[in-house]
């Protein structure tokens, strides 16, 4: 579990340290802030694949990723020249570092007669390095871009193993395959009646989750108690379904990162609580660190209701905002937060 | 256990800030405010002295805090200035915030800092402003009364000066004097360790207006038959009060 985390020279943040950090983050802050880059940063961290740069973009709705710009729009300013770096302390104070460069490689020499189009000339791929490091010494992963329909892919020959990191963006939800997959592997395992029990959170009626094939496609199905047949999951409303895929993401990540932007989508307030509640057992039993972003007033009440109560510790909130054109954060802990919200005072 | 019911206060946070111990001190000094025509300075009540260090702590946490430029604190003494002020440093140190070197002497930068260390009570400031009422003749002998007649020294006054008080009004009802009674014997039984004159004799005097039954700071509103506040704020008693809240 990350106490400490730094980010430089990625997207809107010169530098940006966040510390201390507890096993569940709240991270607020104004629209444009930067709130959902800190997620990305961490999530390009902990992966340690380069791979996650072309996540990372399509996650924000590119849906082709031109190559004469390439993730220029990770850096600040678009200066491509500049290194990106994170860095994360462990628990156990061990210090792990990422540096990601961009190195573009020469034109090659074309004759202009055969240029006949006013398409780009195609040049070398360019190289994006990364570095990873840790007590264990560094490791060097090679990166480049290689055209295709889509603009361009990355290919690369290697990744840092074992890194697990699942990012729940504010709009998108997880695919139906990867629900059905994940629900599979629980059921196997007889593990599946701990999901039950958290949707019947908010669907009291619930009695079952099956994963049915259909037309070749895998899909997750709800045993409601008053249906005469069995739905998909994707006909209960949208707080079900996020909440499932929380649950079965977590289940998936011991040890690791999960990562949500605007945590409250789908869920009516007078449930926040228990969705903290049902957020924190989990985290605790798979030892998972959870990085989360809101608006909300009412998810961080619920969520200082929750931990305060029983495990206060476990929870920060921190405030990303604009000083003197920089971003810093500050960081509540449960006493500061107790006060403000007894006041009304505002946070976000 | 957290309490947290309120929605989020919309109001704009103010450049300046003053600390208050009470809700009293709150009504008392935004009337004085009003007077001062001072309107960029929002106060807030901390819920007693023991608070400050983590009203400041939250007050730090708020969003806008780096919109505020100056900080005041105002506390009562009570029977000891130099710890009442050295308690307000500790807290002030304790949140990364500048310390005065004394009261009434604004330090620091973004934000400033100013302390006021009431002497013994706000209450005795108030009273002083009206100490050629001549009401106050009359409370002074109602006390010498309880003091001479009572065995033990109330450790409360002031609801006892209240009550025994409104006994002597013409509209009292008969549950006053019962209360009057319980409280008389709680406070017998219950002796003070330092009895805070002014807080009964507040009360006892305010008890005495057209309007009674009105605590310290509502008896620095508009509240009187031809609209007067109970408080004379032209008296030199707030002199120094006034000052402080300019310095803010």
């Amino acid at each position: 579990m990350y106490t400490s985390f730094t980010i430089e020279n990625f997207r809107c943040f010169p530098k940006l340290k966040i510390e201390p950090l507890a096993r569940i983050n709240l991270i607020a802050g104004q629209n444009n802030i930067g709130k959902t880059a800190f997620l990305e940063a961490i999530f390009i961290f902990h992966a340690a694949n380069p791979g996650s740069l072309t996540s990372i973009e399509y996650s924000r709705g590119f849906q082709k990723l031109r190559r004469d710009e390439l993730f220029w729009d990770l850096f600040p300013q678009f200066n491509a020249k500049q290194t990106i770096r994170f860095s994360g302390t462990e628990n156990n104070d061990e210090v792990k570092s990422l540096e990601i460069r961009l190195q573009e490689q020469p034109t090659e020499s074309i004759s202009l007669e055969r240029e006949t189009t006013n398409s780009l000339l195609k040049s070398s791929p360019d190289e994006i390095s990364f570095t990873y490091g840790d007590t264990f010494g560094q490791m060097v992963m090679k990166a480049y871009a290689e055209d295709d329909d889509d603009g361009f892919r990355l290919i690369f020959d290697k990744s840092m193993p074992n890194r697990r990191v699942a990012f729940l963006l504010a709009r998108k939800r997880v695919t139906v395959q990867m629900l059905a997959t994940r629900l599979s592997t629980l059921r196997a395992e007889k593990r599946h009646r701990e999901i039950i029990e958290i949707l019947q959170i908010i669907e009291p009626r619930l009695i079952d989750l099956e994963v049915l094939s259909i037309e070749g496609n895998n899909m997750v199905f709800a045993d409601i108690e008053t249906m005469p047949k069995l739905i998909p999951i994707l006909l209960l409303g949208e707080g079900t379904v996020r909440l499932l895929e929380i649950a079965l993401v977590v289940t998936g990540l011991q040890g690791h990162i999960l990562l949500i932007d605007e945590i409250e989508n789908g869920f009516h307030h007078s449930i926040m609580s228990r969705v903290w509640e049902v957020i924190a057992q989990l985290a605790r039993k798979y030892d998972v660190q959870v990085f989360a972003t809101t608006h909300s007033w009412e998810s961080i009440q619920a969520a200082h209701k929750v931990f305060f109560k029983k495990e206060p510790n476990d929870f920060l909130f921190h405030r990303l905002e604009k000083v003197d054109d920089a971003i810093q954060v500050v960081t509540l802990d449960q006493d500061a937060l107790q006060t403000t919200l007894e006041e009304g005072w505002e946070i976000r | 256990m957290p309490n947290p019911s309120k929605a989020p206060n919309k109001a704009t946070l103010q450049p300046k800030t003053l600390l208050v111990e009470g809700k009293d001190e709150e009504n008392l000094l935004n009337e004085l405010l009003k007077d001062l025509k001072i309107i960029d300075l929002q106060i807030i009540p901390v819920g007693g002295s023991g608070n400050f260090p983590e009203k400041l702590k939250g007050l730090k946490s708020r969003s806008e805090y780096r919109n505020i430029t100056s900080i005041g604190i105002i506390r009562d003494a009570d029977n000891n200035a130099k710890s009442a002020f050295d308690s307000i440093c500790s807290a002030l140190e304790g949140n990364g915030l500048s310390k005065p070197p004394a009261p009434m002497q604004s330090f620091g930068d973004k934000p400033k800092i100013t302390i006021m260390i009431v002497e013994n009570m706000i209450e005795d400031l108030c009273l002083q402003s009206v100490k050629d009422d001549p009401a106050m003749a009359c409370v002074a002998q109602f006390f010498q009364c309880l003091t001479e007649n009572l065995n033990k020294l109330p450790k409360n006054l002031a609801k006892a000066r209240v009550h025994a008080f409104l006994a002597s009004r013409e509209f009292l009802e008969i549950a006053h004097f019962e209360y009057l009674k319980i409280c008389l014997e709680d406070y017998i039984l219950n002796p003070p360790t330092s009895p805070a004159i002014a807080v009964p004799k507040v009360h006892t005097f305010l008890a005495s207006r057209y309007t009674p039954s009105l605590r310290l700071g509502e008896a620095a509103q508009k509240c009187g038959e031809e609209g007067e506040r109970y408080w004379s704020f032209a008296h030199s008693a707030f002199d120094e009060l006034k000052r402080f809240l300019q310095m803010i």
